[in-house]
């Protein structure tokens, strides 16, 4: 009976997401009908589990394990489990998800996008119930990948403006950065130690919940409409690292080693972040290093075994900052409130340690690191980015030396195979390694020519499949052909969607927006993009875990490589897709005679919106 | 000039600086703090040139459209919005030949004009020859990122916790210093070598200096230094807007576009030698023939498709004007000139008191509306009894001189609770931000706020996160409305009026509106307001002649001092009597809520209680019916709402924080008709029209008139022109979609945490408007009403470039005359309206667009019953 009431709560929006996303129902009424009504039975679901689980009064209930997939000794299980945690956890996604919907439906009212976003966030409450009941670290991190994703299509809601898309594109990052950790713990989940475990989990936990140092990705990601940046950025999806550090406190709670790296992420995360928060002049930037501020607390709390404290810090946390952020339309008038009836409008900063005791040297170095977000931003990206930029550059006009490198080395491989050792078998992988981060770093590069970009990932993908098999070929030559089939069939998708709007040769301008006049182009493209990154719905999630399974008995650092090349090329897929379908469609052509640019799809499809409201009033009359 | 520069041969550039800023402020947007959102002409720079030429300029500036899709305008036309008659019209102005004529009609009917697009001066002009240096990503996307929240970070007026140090003493440019000397720590993108020593000079030298180095051409200065701030407008505005007019700001901050300039420019340097290296090529070497693109002082070339779609244009204008004109040249005809009322009510010209006027004389015979701008005449700042700030109740272009303080009797001051320190913990509270406290709060209002959450979107009711907003009036409360002595404020402010000066004000608004003689026993003067929570833009919905606050001081104003024996007495010397008896009540509609707020009725003498209590009651039949007809526009009422259910649903809408758009205040507005109520009295206007009283019977030499033009036409083109503008460009004009808004520093919204500023209004407000300009009808010979438009240069101006139409109606012959191209034109031929309903109601049960202009029978007919 539980079983079949967590299903629902899990099963039952990622269905709704699946229909309204791909039936085009045009009557915001029924749209609107079908989430409420999906919404609430998911919750009335998740309740009556919670309900027969006390009635039962086991400590916890899981369902009987299911063998989705099964390759030799790899099993993809599906099993949820519900305990105290999970409980907590899942009444307060239930809640907060419910209130959101519930608000969204009169806010969302007319906005062109109506749907997609309650398709996105339907997959999102779908995804956060199965992530917040997942037995296992497999199943977890499925629901963490729809999380993430559904985090990137709800900050790059408006997807027309730059901003918005850049921001999303950068969340993302973060994500792939944290799916490193969580894609090896969940490998290592059933062989490896404690300790690995531990750490792994705590660097997808610090992806996840902006903990130092990737704080700096919550106060942007404020770009979807208000409900939206509430249910995940003061909400749900920031929390979701702190709650897999409390779900799997088991797993390394005896790892000294585990705890006082997690305290000390918690603690220094807190620190800054109170400080940013303070210097941000916009309200919602404020709440966002806010609510980041109080879970670097929680990591503290739970390092410090504190699990009771904090679980509740985390679901007040939660509460408090969603609906700070809803109402945080209302800072104008409540703050004039405030400054009217306390007098001068800074008493409160003057009261203040930082204006009262410091000297004024000491005070402007404060602010100049608070206000430049402790550098952090620039850091990361002069650690992640730009040495892979560089290379992009550099390798980009040898694009041809490196594929005939990239296929040398796998035809070497197909031949040489049987023959050579272990270590010959790594010499190669690695170098098919190399070759996969060169492709890499030409897909990064050469996104004016999308359809090159995606052919760069698949090659980037395949490099790394068959680097996966020269290490274990034994193991992983089905893995490597069903993952190679997998990636090559998304990137063939990919291609073609890009392809049906940029001609090869052709060159676009960064965020060249097809999406507005192409959107069958844009969904094929998508979930091209999709399949690269291995989003759990779709075959190459398993193709990539296979890998991995295969390769980490032999070498774990091989395999954190390897893994950080299928996080790469999942975001560079993505990136490539949102440089062409997202921002404003280009101007095209240029009339010299009168100085000005026309685009006539462009103008047709901005009169068609025109057209269909007006459409829609006269029927009216 | 400083010495130095001195030294070396001056440069032209350093000498005029302070001119050629001035005139790039005149470019900028004029938006000020949101608190106080004016509506405003968003072209105002373009307003001395004729309409669609000042438009095309402004697009090529901005990078804006400059006028809808043409498949708006096909559309309208194919569903009858746009007349034939109008089409015709517009083609024969527009196009004096017969061939070329038909070629247009034939282009435009068969959708073949393209929508013209222009890059704009930031993204088509000189900057973008740093684009591909940069790699495709536009300079100003790497600058801003570190511009945004410096210059957030100096102006913002109490949102952030740690202001920056110095701010409310230096200027941006050398706050900036201070900060950049004092760190120890380096201040992005300040940090490259360049950047660094330029830190150390002052604005204009580390302006010239920084010109130099990335742009090396002294004749591109001005040009790139404008296509600079185009990139910002947002910021730019507002600072050119603060420097102009400081006392806007709460916490004062000394801007200047010179340090802006400075800052900017000194910070691209430092990105560009980021990116670049220290050793780049200024832009003047990379692209010696770099053009600096449109110049905005330059007429623009417009291209046929402009022309052909500002002809779609006049013609959907025309199509509205024409059958307007025609209903009031009729009517006039078909109702009486004036009757006795025994009560008299006075709204604001406010287009959304058009249907309650209308609303009140379907119910009853007994009362006469009349319509003056808001303020009643009465200019002054205001303080509420729980402010410890004034905000100025009269229109934007007038600098008040008065303060009016309401103060709370002492025995009622020892009543009000003092504010509890859980009330402040409100849930925006800046402590729940910091660490300890945060830690704390978040614990303690967590679980409160998920039923604060819970109540507020299950059963939205005023308690959670309402904020009283500023200058209200305490009914409780007492006014200071009377001088007692001549000592000014601080700030120059005179504390109350004298009796002679309330007595000077009064009769020129009584005088304007015609009423005074014929008097009845009471008046009741409506101030207006609207009230909305979760909302940054409430002061836009706000009464427009009270600078976006509410009416509600200066009605409770007026009628005090009107009642006041010394004030009649000194109108009397001015020879307008009141006779003893009447009296004057003020009041406030809430016109988001339909809801009267009623002031000192405990003083109403007892032999008019009674008739005032069947005012009231009849007030709330009429509200009642004014909100079901304000429902048809809202796409979640059903069509036909009954009115006391309307009324319900208009309530909870104005309270519940998930409600983008708690009224659609000044959407759908065209016409302004100043003149008697005989002219519009049965009319259904559908809202769309702003009404001012004016009798011009007792105003032969249309003195007048021009006061009443000074202060209406200003405020309502205003209004119009910046929902046009928001409406045709929501991207560029506008402040499009609300929903992903953040404040920004108490000063206004971005989007996301790196945008600009937004300027304009947002798409919830403008969605259901149509962009036309207003179309000003004044009852008064064409004569006189030149006179009249022409004694105000800046109503002039508007009308002589026809940024406003400008009609007249001959008081006696009903002659219809229209101001073209320089001279009046005679109207003949007009058609009067087909469509007659039976009542509002009626009416408002047709559908949810624009209706047409109608007659309202049952009005008409009860007062045609009168006349006989």
């Amino acid at each position: 009976m539980i079983t079949i009431v967590l299903w629902v709560s899990v099963g039952l929006p990622m269905a709704a997401a699946l229909a309204i996303a791909s039936v085009p129902i045009s009557n915001e009424r029924w749209v609107s009908r079908i989430v409420q009504a999906s919404t609430a039975a998911s919750a009335l679901a998740s309740l009556a589990a919670i309900t027969l689980w006390l009635l039962a009064g086991e400590a916890n209930f899981a369902t009987s394990p299911r063998d989705l997939f099964a390759h030799g000794a790899y099993r993809f299980t599906f099993e949820l489990t519900l305990d105290a945690v999970a409980a907590v956890f899942l009444m307060l996604v239930q809640f907060i998800t419910g209130m959101v919907v519930r608000f969204s439906r009169f806010y969302m009212h007319r906005e062109p996008g109506f749907r997609r976003f309650f398709a996105t966030v339907l997959l999102f409450q779908g995804g956060m119930c199965m992530l917040t009941l997942a037995g296992n670290l497999q199943v977890m991190f499925a629901a963490w990948e729809i999380v993430g994703v559904a985090s990137f299509l709800l900050i790059a809601f408006y997807r027309e403006r730059q901003s918005a898309v850049r921001n999303a594109l950068r969340t993302y990052s973060v994500y792939r950065t944290a799916d490193v950790g969580m894609l090896l713990a969940a490998c290592l989940e059933a062989s490896g130690g404690s300790r690995e475990i531990g750490f792994l989990l705590l660097l997808a936990a610090v992806g996840k919940s902006a903990q130092f140092p990737f704080c700096f990705w919550v106060p942007r990601a404020m770009e979807g409409p208000t409900p939206s940046s509430a249910l995940f950025y003061g909400g749900l999806s920031v929390h979701a690292g702190a709650y897999l550090l409390l779900r799997t406190f088991d797993v390394w709670r005896d790892v000294i080693a585990v705890r006082w790296s997690v305290g000390a992420v918690g603690l220094v995360t807190a620190v800054l972040c109170s400080m940013f928060s303070r210097v941000q002049p916009t309200i919602k930037g404020q709440l966002g290093y806010a609510s980041v501020t109080q879970v670097g607390i929680i990591f503290v709390e739970i390092a410090l075994g504190l699990e009771v404290l904090g679980l509740t810090h985390l679901v007040a946390n939660a509460l408090f900052r969603s609906y700070q952020l809803l109402v945080s339309p209302s800072a104008v008038a409540y703050v004039l409130r405030r400054h009217a009836t306390a007098g001068a409008p800074s008493t409160s900063e003057a009261r203040s340690f930082y204006a009262r005791h410091l000297s004024h040297s000491a005070r402007s170095t404060l602010y100049a690191f608070a206000l430049n977000e402790g550098y952090l931003k620039d850091l990361v990206k002069a650690v992640m980015w730009v040495p892979l930029r560089k290379l992009g550059r550099a390798a980009l006009p040898h694009g041809r030396s490196i594929v005939i490198l990239g296929a040398c080395a796998a035809i070497a491989t197909w031949t040489l195979l049987p023959r050579v050792s272990e270590r010959g078998g790594l010499a190669l992988g690695s170098l098919l390694l190399v070759v996969a981060l060169a492709c890499s770093s030409c897909a990064l590069s050469a996104w004016r020519r999308p359809v090159q970009a995606f052919g760069w990932v698949w090659g980037s993908s395949v490099a790394s499949a068959l680097a996966a098999f020269a290490v274990v070929p034994s193991h992983a030559g089905f893995a490597s052909e069903s993952d190679a089939l997998f990636v090559g069939l998304s990137a063939a998708l990919a291609v073609v969607g890009t392809a049906l709007v940029v001609p090869r040769g052709e060159q676009i301008r960064r965020f060249a927006g097809f999406a507005e006049t192409h959107s069958l182009a844009a969904a094929c493209a998508l979930l091209g993009a999709l399949g690269i990154a291995g989003f759990p719905l779709l075959p190459t999630f398993v193709g990539e875990d296979l890998l991995l399974h295969a390769t980490l008995p032999v070498s774990r650092t091989f395999s954190f490589f390897l893994a950080g090349m299928l996080a790469l090329n999942g975001y560079l897929a993505v990136r490539t897709f949102a440089l062409t379908f997202f921002g404003r469609r280009a101007v095209v052509t240029h009339d010299q005679r009168t100085g000005h640019l026309v685009l006539e799809s462009d103008g047709a499809s901005g009169g068609a919106v025109a057209l269909r409201v007006e459409a829609r009033l006269a029927e009216d009359h | 000039m400083s010495d130095r520069a001195g030294a070396s041969a001056p440069s032209a550039f350093l000498l005029e600086i302070d001119g050629i800023l001035h005139r790039m402020g005149h470019w900028l947007p004029t938006q000020g703090p949101i608190k106080d959102f004016i509506h405003h002409n968003t072209l105002h720079a373009f307003q001395e040139r004729p309409f669609h030429e000042g438009v095309a300029a402004g697009a090529r500036v901005h990078g804006a459209r400059m006028a809808m899709p043409p498949s708006f305008y096909l559309h309208a036309y194919r569903h009858g919005r746009i007349t034939e008659p109008a089409l015709t019209r517009a083609l024969e102005a527009a196009f004096p030949d017969q061939g070329a004529r038909d070629s247009a009609r034939t282009r435009l009917l068969q959708g073949e004009v393209t929508y013209p697009e222009f890059a704009g001066l930031a993204a088509g002009g000189l900057r973008q020859a740093w684009d591909e240096p940069l790699g495709g990503v536009p300079l100003h996307r790497r600058s801003h990122l570190y511009l945004f929240r410096l210059i957030g970070g100096y102006l913002d007026q109490g949102l952030s916790i740690w202001r920056m140090p110095g701010a409310d003493r230096l200027g941006l440019w050398e706050c900036i210093q201070g900060l950049i000397r004092e760190s120890s720590l380096p201040v992005l993108p300040f940090d490259s070598p360049a950047a660094r020593a330029l830190v150390e000079l002052p604005a204009r030298e580390a302006l010239l200096k920084a010109l130099e180095r990335v742009v090396g051409r002294e004749d591109l200065y001005e040009s790139y230094l404008l296509q600079t701030f185009l990139t910002t407008p947002g910021w730019s505005g507002m600072v050119s807007e603060c420097e102009r007019n400081p006392s806007q700001l709460m916490s004062r901050r000394s801007v200047s576009l010179l340090d802006l300039a400075t800052v900017i420019m000194v910070a691209e340097l430092g990105c560009l030698e980021r990116e670049l290296g220290s050793d780049f090529p200024p832009l003047a070497a990379s692209r010696p023939q770099a053009v600096a693109g449109f110049n905005p002082q330059q007429r623009p070339v417009r291209s046929e498709d402009e022309v052909l779609l500002s002809v779609w244009q006049e013609s959907f204008e025309w199509s509205y004007c024409e059958p307007l004109l025609g209903a009031l040249q009729v009517n006039a005809e078909r109702a009486p000139a004036r009757s006795a009322a025994p009560i008299w009510a006075f709204f604001c010209i406010d287009d959304r008191s058009c249907s309650v006027r209308r609303h009140i004389e379907e119910l009853t015979h007994e009362v006469g509306t009349f319509g003056t701008a808001g303020f009643f005449g009465l200019d002054f700042m205001y303080r509420g009894s729980g402010d410890s700030i004034a905000g100025k109740h009269c229109p934007a272009p007038m600098t008040p001189g008065h303060l009016i303080l309401e103060e709370l009797a002492e025995q009622d001051a020892a009543r009000q609770p003092p504010v509890r320190w859980w009330q402040r913990l409100l849930h925006l509270e800046e402590h729940s931000n910091t660490f300890f406290r945060g830690w704390f709060l978040s614990y303690a209002l967590g679980f409160g706020a998920a039923l604060r959450l819970a109540t507020s979107v299950l059963k939205p009711s005023l308690r959670p996160a309402a904020v009283a907003p500023l200058s209200t009036v305490n009914a409780g409360a007492r006014f200071r409305l009377i001088r007692q002595n001549d000592e000014r404020t601080a700030e120059g402010l005179l504390l109350g009026f004298t009796p002679d000066e309330l007595a000077d004000r009064i009769a020129s608004v009584l005088r304007s509106c015609g009423t005074d003689r014929d008097w009845p026993e009471l008046v009741v003067l409506f101030g207006h307001g609207a009230s909305s929570v979760n909302n940054p833009y409430f002061a836009a919905y706000n009464c427009g002649a009270c600078s976006g606050r509410t009416g509600a001081p200066n009605a409770r104003a007026f009628a005090k001092a009107a009642n006041r024996a010394d004030v009649r007495a000194a109108l009397r010397a001015r020879g307008l009597v009141i006779p003893e008896g009447i009296w004057f009540v003020g009041c406030v509609l809430d016109t988001t809520r339909d809801e009267v707020t009623w002031y000192d009725l405990q003083r109403v003498p007892e032999a008019l209680r009674a008739r005032l209590d069947r005012f009231r009651e009849m007030m709330d039949v009429a509200l009642a019916n004014n909100a079901a007809e304000r429902c048809r526009r809202f796409e979640t009422v059903p069509l036909g709402i009954e009115p006391a259910r309307a009324l319900e649903s208009v309530r909870q809408r104005a309270v519940s924080l998930f409600e983008p758009r708690p009224e659609y205040n000044h959407a759908t507005n065209a016409a302004c008709v100043v003149g008697r109520r005989s002219l519009t009295r049965g009319l259904f206007l559908d809202r769309r029209a702003f009404l001012n009283s004016y009798d011009p019977t007792r105003d032969p030499d249309g003195q007048l008139l021009g006061q009443v033009l000074s202060a209406a036409v200003p405020v309502c083109a205003g209004i119009n022109l910046e929902y046009f503008f928001s409406r045709i460009d929501p991207r560029v004009y506008g402040a499009n979609t609300k929903l992903p808004h953040n404040i920004n520093g108490l000063l206004g919204v971005c989007n996301g945490v790196e945008s600009d500023l937004l300027t304009g209004l947002p798409t919830q407000m403008t969605e259901i408007h149509d962009p036309m300009r207003l179309l000003v009808i004044v009852e008064q010979t064409p004569e006189v009403a030149l006179e009249a438009a022409r004694s105000n240069s800046h109503v002039f101006e508007l009308v002589v470039n026809e940024w406003v139409r400008y009609a007249c109606v001959h008081p006696t012959t009903r002659q219809i005359s229209m101001y073209f191209g320089g001279r009046w034109q005679e109207l003949d031929g007009l058609r009067p309206p087909t469509w007659t309903w039976a009542s509002s109601l009626e009416a408002a049960r047709q559908g949810r667009g624009n209706l047409p202009v109608g007659f309202i029978s049952r009005a008409a007919s009860s007062s045609g019953e009168r006349a006989t």
